[in-house]
């Protein structure tokens, strides 16, 4: 028995049989449900769509702080709708009242009806009190992203047989309780995708599939593949060309299989952390890690796995005789686990990339197109077409170079949200003077091709060096990037806000706003909510909003410091946190039904301004 | 030992591949419906208040469409159910919108669409309606084509593409009236 479990089919046989106990054992799949259709997203054949009941659930607790908190949960890939939302106490609508405090949706565009707002995942509102009343009623209405809808749903509860949790109006829900445990985080998971945006599913799979084709043209690759196809598939000449490329087919997808399982593990895992990926800190932590994973592929140390487990792999590798299918799937399945210091980095970055998309199916298939790149060499030399491959060469060295500055790249997208936009545009040059130099901006060039090639890179150096400029003279666009030189005019406008601090300066100056009768806008910013740098920079930059503003008295409450007067300001106006946006009328009153949590873009927010404050710009 | 173990290993990933493949298949398809299921009877106000009878279209095949103005994938579908009363309705085809709506907003929009077929008013009682017909979901668009004898031929969830009614509707239209026989008697 020990000697038939050395035999490498023994021991991939449990690999097999641990990865498949790992994967329902993942809380990112027992969440969904389990099952092979949705790891795979699919949905059942029977009943392609869910019931409604069964698509939008609603949880309702009486929190022990006064208030009620309703808490939908909505399946995946389904969706509600943030004004079908109903809301009444006896037949009283809180909706109107301003005592139920919707989140503000994610943007949806509809053909038919424009611009709408919609929930994902889960929405919870809090019902502020003074609740007086016997039955509340919960209307809601929501459709599926396969394109269907559901009829408006309404449910009763009992406000005397709600369960009471611990928690206040002004506590984070997912702190709260039990009935907050479906992850405060994915509330808003617009502000997710926002954040990391994760491209579309085909431009996924291509890129990735082109990166893998690139991969394999890298220095520990290359070299390699005539000595894999020979093991795989017996040398060319001995075998017929069809029994060459069948061998070197199933390596190639067995080597793919191993690399799509990696992707699924890293996806589910990943739609666990999501939370975190809204931390700014967390986000330099992942831009550090790709410049770290950039370095190694210039060469200056090397990641990969420890030799150990190598060698190890490898002699387990060299015990199963190719030549044979099940031989050569073995054989596949295992060497996808020795991976070189060539491709350590950029799977790396890669498995980060599919983590933060946190969606299994993705994952899995890019990492399995990623890994076809790789193998699409294998199957020509095993096809003996193995003049299409490209000699060996000091040449590989640019690859892995080229993947460097792929790395470097993705660093700096992650950190573009979080920069000024006018440091952004100095590090875009820098890489950009960087890579191209590197591509040979200053290299004499001897034939009229290269001198070609020349030139255009020496026009990215001299963009990229404008850009520089343009960065360092606080310009904040790509085109035209000197723009913000010429004239006044087109200088950075923004939305001048008045600070305030304290309750006290609060009714300071909505005292005054009232003797003049001027309508009042409250931002809550901070500095470490992404949100609102957004906010900042879009929205409050925007001239049109300006304008609209201009009548208005703009104030602004950074509670960066969250100390004791922030909190006090923040519970006296019932704001859970910044982004918060408050709307005053002349009288001094607040449009409590106009409150506005989260992002908003400038056009939603303008037709917001005119619906609370009515037409601001008529007033004297 | 070792070779069943390979082939048993072999056997494993050749049977996750095909459950995948038959997922993937099955997950496409909106199998042909041919039980012969008892199909209600649909008496409803059209737009203009008139009581409509499906009797009304015995002998044609008849499309019927479950819809509302405010579901978005419903009023994305529309267009195609006009073009299509327009393409084969002179070859026998009826189709019926029933909306799950009030009549308000109803008339507007099949004004605005055109809607070149008779869309009847149902109400949230719509929804009974189309559980009847094989509704499980009770979701929409929700479509049932029903063959010139009454039969339910096809049940569709979700909008039905131009392709979909290409493929259902010609050979439905091809088929003949059997004289003498109607929706009950089969």
């Amino acid at each position: 028995m020990k000697s038939s479990f050395q035999r490498p089919e023994f021991r991939l046989f449990f690999l097999i049989l641990f990865l498949a106990l790992l994967v329902p054992a993942s809380p990112g799949l027992a969440e969904t449900g389990g099952g092979l259709r949705e790891l795979l997203g699919l949905k059942s054949a029977e009943r392609p769509f869910l019931r409604a009941d069964e698509a939008f659930t609603v949880e309702v607790v009486r929190l022990a702080g006064g208030g009620v908190r309703a808490q939908w949960t909505i399946a995946p890939g389904y969706y509600l709708y943030r004004d079908q939302l109903e809301i009444g106490l006896d037949g009283r609508d809180l909706i109107a009242a301003g005592q139920a405090e919707i989140p503000s949706g994610e943007p949806k565009l509809d053909q038919e009806f424009g611009q709408t707002e919609v929930f994902h995942k889960t929405l919870a509102v809090r019902l502020r009190p003074p609740l007086e009343g016997t039955r509340l009623v919960l209307g809601y209405q929501g459709c599926a992203e396969g394109g269907i809808c559901y009829p408006p749903m309404v449910q009763t509860f009992e406000l005397a047989s709600l369960a009471v949790v611990e928690g206040a109006m002004i506590d984070e829900p997912s702190g709260a309780s039990k009935g907050g445990d479906a992850q405060d985080w994915s509330a808003d998971p617009a502000q997710l995708a926002r954040l990391l945006e994760i491209g579309g599913w085909w431009s996924n799979l291509i890129t990735f599939y082109g990166l893998g084709l690139l991969l394999a043209f890298t220095p520990c690759n290359l070299p390699m593949i005539p000595i894999v196809s020979a093991l795989v598939a017996g040398q060319p000449g001995k075998r017929s060309p069809r029994r060459g490329f069948l061998l070197s087919l199933v390596y190639v997808l067995s080597v793919s299989v191993t690399y799509a399982a990696a992707g699924v593990l890293t996806a589910l895992l990943g739609a666990n952390l999501q939370a975190s990926f809204q931390n700014p800190w967390v986000l330099w932590i992942f831009a550090g890690l790709f410049a770290m994973l950039a370095l190694a592929m210039f060469g200056l140390y090397e990641v990969q796995m420890p030799s150990a487990i190598q060698s190890r792999i490898d002699m387990w590798v060299r015990r199963v005789r190719g030549g044979t299918l099940a031989g050569t799937v073995g054989m596949g399945l295992l060497s996808a686990l020795i991976i070189g210091p060539c491709v350590a980095a950029p799977l790396a970055g890669a498995l980060i990339y599919i983590g933060q998309s946190g969606d299994a199916l993705l994952g899995g298939a890019a990492l399995f197109v990623l890994s076809l790149g790789m193998g699409t060499p294998l199957l020509l030399v095993g096809t003996s077409a193995s003049a299409l491959i490209p000699r060996a060469g000091p040449w590989m060295i640019y690859v892995q170079h080229l993947f460097g500055l792929l790395l470097l790249a993705v660093a700096l997208w992650i950190v573009g949200r979080l920069l000024p936009p006018p440091v952004m545009l100095l590090l875009w040059g820098g890489l950009l003077v960087v890579s191209c130099v590197w591509l040979g901006a200053l290299h004499p060039a001897r034939t009229p091709a290269r001198r070609l090639g020349q030139g255009v890179a020496l026009v990215g150096v001299l963009y990229g060096a404008v850009l520089m400029v343009a960065g360092t003279s606080g310009g904040e666009r790509f085109w035209p990037p000197l723009g913000h030189l010429q004239g006044g005019a087109s200088a950075t406008i923004h939305v001048p806000f008045k600070p305030i601090k304290t309750v006290a300066d609060l009714q300071r100056e909505l005292d005054g706003a009232k003797e003049r009768g001027q309508s009042v806008v409250l931002d809550f910013y901070a500095d470490w909510c992404v949100d609102c740098i957004i906010m900042a920079r879009t929205t409050f930059a925007d001239p049109r909003v300006v304008q609209a503003l201009q009548p208005v008295l703009t104030l602004q409450a950074d509670v960066t410091a969250n100390d004791a007067e922030d909190r006090a300001l923040m519970s006296h106006l019932g704001v859970i946190g910044p982004p918060t946006l408050l709307f005053f009328d002349q009288t001094g009153e607040e449009r409590l039904n106009y409150r506005v949590v989260g992002l908003l873009q400038p056009d939603p927010f303008l037709r917001q301004v005119e619906q609370a404050l009515g037409a601001v710009g008529d007033m004297p | 030992m070792n070779r069943i173990l390979r082939w048993v290993l072999l056997g494993l990933l050749g049977m996750g591949a095909a459950v995948i493949g038959i997922e993937v298949w099955r997950g496409t398809q909106t199998a042909p419906v041919s039980e012969s299921a008892e199909v209600p009877v649909i008496a409803l106000p059209d737009l203009d208040g008139r009581q409509r009878d499906s009797t009304e279209w015995q002998g044609r095949v008849v499309l019927v469409n479950f819809w509302a103005t405010w579901c978005a994938p419903c009023v994305r579908e529309v267009p195609e159910l006009v073009a299509a009363q327009r393409r084969w309705g002179d070859q026998g085809l009826q189709v019926v919108g029933i909306a799950l709506d009030q009549g308000e907003p109803v008339h507007a929009f099949a004004k605005r669409m055109a809607i070149n077929y008779p869309v009847l008013i149902a109400g949230m009682a719509g929804f009974d309606l189309s559980q009847g017909f094989g509704n499980d979901v009770l979701s929409i668009p929700f479509t049932v084509v029903l063959d010139r004898t009454g039969r339910i031929r096809h049940r569709h969830l979700g909008v039905v593409t131009s392709a979909e009614l290409a493929q259902w509707l010609p050979p439905l239209l091809a088929e003949p009236v059997a004289p003498g026989i109607n929706r009950k008697a089969e």
